[in-house]
């Protein structure tokens, strides 16, 4: 009988919630109850969490509410309604070229796609071609201006973090986990279906790089 | 994403439980952060639940501005080595990758990827609190396909299933999912430990997946890791 109290209020208490907050929410930012607000939740999975204490399972023993444990049939994605592409080949689309890149005063330099970039923060760079398109960003204008030299040109510094990380910079897309949001975008005041509690500025702001119109997740940041 | 009266809306499972305005707003939306911040990638993924042609999705992706700022790959598929890094997309300006998990068309709208055929999912709405990191969607990938030439999606939410029949009287349609939030500190860290996003990210990358793709083959051909 006491359980089954305990568990209405913890209901109460996620609906209250959802009503003077904007939701539930999955994964990231949500906590249980109120009891235990934590703000820097969100960034969590990007810094150390080594919180590896005891966890109390999520478990009901009354009768009339209980957690089972087999699966439970969730979307399949098969059947007609979902086609899935094999390819078998490869067609190639486009190329680019060399480029510099300044937003005030930080500079991001590649030398060329074979990924011999400078993220280096206090390094200097000897450029090896001739010719090298400088885009500068400055306000809401854009300006490209072509350099033409011999080698040894001035150095260009790269004072800029790729995604918040230097690092980031030489790295293919491919090779970084980022933090995804699931249902980015619900994040609807008042309403107890909302995904999310913070808006997409908030969350892009804290970090999630990956947004989910619809579907699911959020895996690791930092790798 | 629903399309209604012709125009392209985020709504949850229906617009009648859960709308959250149009595609096109929170693409401006995302524009204007972009904008502010030039040296970010992000990744969008949309899902098609009204299968809707890939096409529509032009309207407000052009109006909103946010097609200067789409990727657009050099191969179709493009495998995992084959990527830009981050600092040559920022240079481009390319930073925004855009998937969309069915009926993309790279060939009618070629800044919109075809999800799976770039990456793959474990599976949805896991209830397994060690993660196993183990192919879902797209259906029948071979692992050594899989580890070669894709990126993957661990969905690392944890949930729990509740029996409501006895609230309802027996009227409900079965359990339902609900996300465990009380175990949320443990699903949410980073350390590197089974139930843990860095113990997930170490299961899913490239050199536990090497060590495990061995096995894999013994076993579950879609079963990256065993444990």
């Amino acid at each position: 009988m006491l359980s089954r109290q305990i568990w209405v209020l913890c209901l109460a208490a996620l609906g209250a919630r959802a009503q003077e907050e904007t939701g539930t929410g999955t994964g990231v930012e949500t906590t249980a109850t109120a009891s235990e607000t934590d703000s820097s939740s969100l960034s969590s999975s990007t810094t150390s969490s080594s919180r590896s204490a005891d966890y109390t399972a999520f478990e009901f023993t009354n009768s009339d509410l209980s957690t089972i444990s087999t699966t439970v049939p969730v979307t399949d994605f098969t059947g007609t309604r979902y086609t899935y592409v094999t390819d078998s080949g490869q067609r190639t689309v486009t190329s680019t070229g060399p480029r510099i890149f300044v937003s005030g005063d930080r500079t991001l330099t590649l030398n060329s796609e074979n990924g011999t970039a400078s993220a280096t923060s206090n390094s200097q760079i000897t450029r090896t071609t001739n010719t090298n398109e400088l885009t500068q960003l400055s306000g809401s204008s854009n300006r490209t201006m072509t350099a033409t030299g011999t080698s040894s040109a001035p150095a260009v510094t790269n004072t800029a973090a790729c995604n918040n990380y230097p690092e980031f910079c030489n790295r293919k897309y491919s090779n970084i986990t980022e933090v995804a949001a699931h249902n980015a975008a619900f994040a609807v005041k008042n309403n107890a279906g909302s995904n999310q509690e913070y808006s997409i500025i908030d969350q892009l702001n804290d970090g999630i790089r990956m947004r989910e119109l619809i579907s699911i997740t959020l895996p690791h940041g930092k790798y | 994403m629903h399309y209604i009266n012709e125009t392209l809306y985020n709504c949850h499972t229906s617009c009648d439980l859960l709308n959250a305005g149009t595609f096109q707003s929170e693409l401006e939306t995302i524009v204007g952060w972009l904008r502010e911040n030039p040296f970010e990638v992000i990744t969008m993924l949309i899902g098609n639940s009204d299968l809707a042609f890939v096409e529509e999705f032009r309207v407000p992706i052009e109006n909103s501005g946010m097609s200067q700022y789409l990727y657009t790959p050099k191969y179709i598929p493009q495998h995992k080595d084959q990527w830009p890094t981050l600092g040559e997309m920022i240079l481009a300006n390319d930073r925004v990758v855009m998937f969309m998990d069915y009926y993309a068309n790279q060939d009618s709208v070629p800044y919109i990827l075809e999800e799976f055929t770039h990456m793959w999912e474990t599976p949805f709405s896991p209830q397994n609190p060690d993660f196993p990191c183990t192919i879902e969607r797209p259906p029948e990938l071979d692992p050594q396909e899989a580890h070669d030439n894709f990126m993957y999606m661990a969905n690392h939410n944890l949930n729990v299933a509740v029996e409501l029949g006895g609230l309802t009287g027996g009227m409900g349609d079965g359990p339902l999912l609900l996300p465990n939030t009380a175990q949320i500190n443990k699903t949410n860290g980073a350390a590197e430990e089974p139930g843990q996003l860095g113990g997930m990210a170490l299961n899913c990358t490239s050199k536990s997946r090497l060590e495990v793709h061995h096995l894999s083959k013994r076993n579950s051909p879609t079963n990256l890791n065993p444990q």
